[in-house]
């Protein structure tokens, strides 16, 4: 029987592990975003102390005029974090693949070790922001070919992550719900098929959620259902109080993964007492 | 931004009053007239942009950053000069 420092041991490594991702090694399991904060300075101490050590960047036109100059690089330390530069706004995927160039050209220019890869969104329509299926497939084969590292943006759709898997991408990230929607994880079964699919003959294949966390809760839930990580941004970046809200998706973070890998209970109908039925003073009623 | 570099921005292509802008490219969607033959690198120069902290792309292909200097632009090129903002 294992002794308490034993036990407390193995559950320390439990949380302590090390997450794979592609070619990457974190200690966190959350990739956080950097759009939509009030200042840099938030998001600097929100990424700080949501424990992320991955974060996404988009990339956009140099703007020549831009009001005070400041640049988002200078509030990133390059040497603590791996960036993950993102297709995001592309809606074909000669867009995304120039997009995903591009990112790399900056990020090999920065010396950051995220130049071997992509965060590839190709986005069907803007209302919803969904993830063109088709456009997406072509556009990770294409990548995959030029030597990305494609860590690919999809519905929660069982088959397509197949696809997109055998098409070579280096993890797989359906969306819990829209993108900034907060809604959280809106079809767990899908979540779970895919993950079944996915993991069938390879456990340490990534999945990872990608977009609807609105709170704490929406975190555990996802890693509670064994994905590997999550990725937000809106959730901690537009909560009331980013600072407080990124420590409480770092806590959730690492609950939701220690109690996936600790075995919940099966759910049941009818109760099960915890106290011993025997020597009980009391009758039990005859209905 | 200093006010030397705002104006060396709105005023790119300009080292003297002898030069003559004789092209007209095409600046992340915007016409822009600028010295002949100027290569990326110089253009780079000249608006005060970190060439680490930007790509390059002329006529939708990848300007690699070990070849601005020689890379000469030509009449109606079409040029995207991207960086990395905040994103999800």
């Amino acid at each position: 029987m294992a002794t308490d420092a034993q036990t407390a041991a193995s559950s320390e490594a439990k949380s302590d592990e090390a997450f794979w991702l592609g070619k990457h090694v974190f200690r966190s399991r959350l990739i956080v975003g950097t759009g939509k904060y009030e200042t840099y300075d938030l998001m600097r101490e929100s990424l700080d102390v949501s424990g992320t050590e991955c974060i996404t960047v988009a990339v956009r036109r140099e703007k020549l005029y831009d009001g005070d100059g400041k640049n988002i690089l200078d509030y990133i330390d390059l040497d603590r974090y791996t960036l993950l530069p993102n297709t995001a706004g592309c809606y074909n995927a000669k867009d995304a693949i120039r997009t995903a160039r591009l990112g790399r050209e900056i990020l090999l220019g920065l010396e950051n070790p995220g130049a071997d890869w992509v965060k590839l969104e190709v986005l069907g329509d803007s209302k919803t922001l969904l993830p063109d299926p088709m456009a997406t497939l072509g556009a990770t084969e294409q990548l995959v070919a030029e030597g990305f590292q494609v860590l690919c943006y999809t519905n929660d759709d069982p088959i397509m992550a197949q696809r997109l898997k055998q098409a070579g991408a280096t993890a797989v990230m359906p969306a819990g719900s829209p993108i900034g929607s907060g809604q959280g994880v809106l079809n767990p079964n899908n979540i779970r098929i895919c993950l079944e699919y996915l993991k069938a003959d390879d456990p340490d294949y990534p999945v990872i959620i990608d977009a609807g966390v609105g709170t704490a809760s929406d975190i555990t839930v996802a890693m509670e259902l064994g994905v590997d990580a999550v990725l937000l941004n809106t959730g901690i970046a537009h909560a009331r109080d980013p600072l407080g809200m990124g420590k409480a998706m770092k806590a959730a973070c690492e609950a939701g993964r220690l109690a996936y890998q600790s075995g919940r209970i099966p759910k049941r109908l009818y109760a099960t007492a915890s106290s011993p039925e025997d020597g009980v003073i009391s009758s039990r009623p005859v209905w | 931004m200093s006010d030397g570099q705002k104006q060396n921005r709105d005023t790119a292509g300009v080292h003297a009053s002898a030069v003559v802008f004789d092209m007209k490219i095409v600046f992340n969607g915007a016409d822009r007239d600028v010295r002949d033959h100027l290569t990326i690198a110089e253009l780079l120069d000249e608006l005060s942009l970190d060439p680490k902290r930007v790509a390059v792309e002329v006529n939708l292909d990848l300007a690699p950053r070990d070849r601005h200097a020689e890379t000469h632009l030509h009449e109606g090129d079409q040029l995207e000069v991207v960086t990395l903002v905040g994103g999800g």
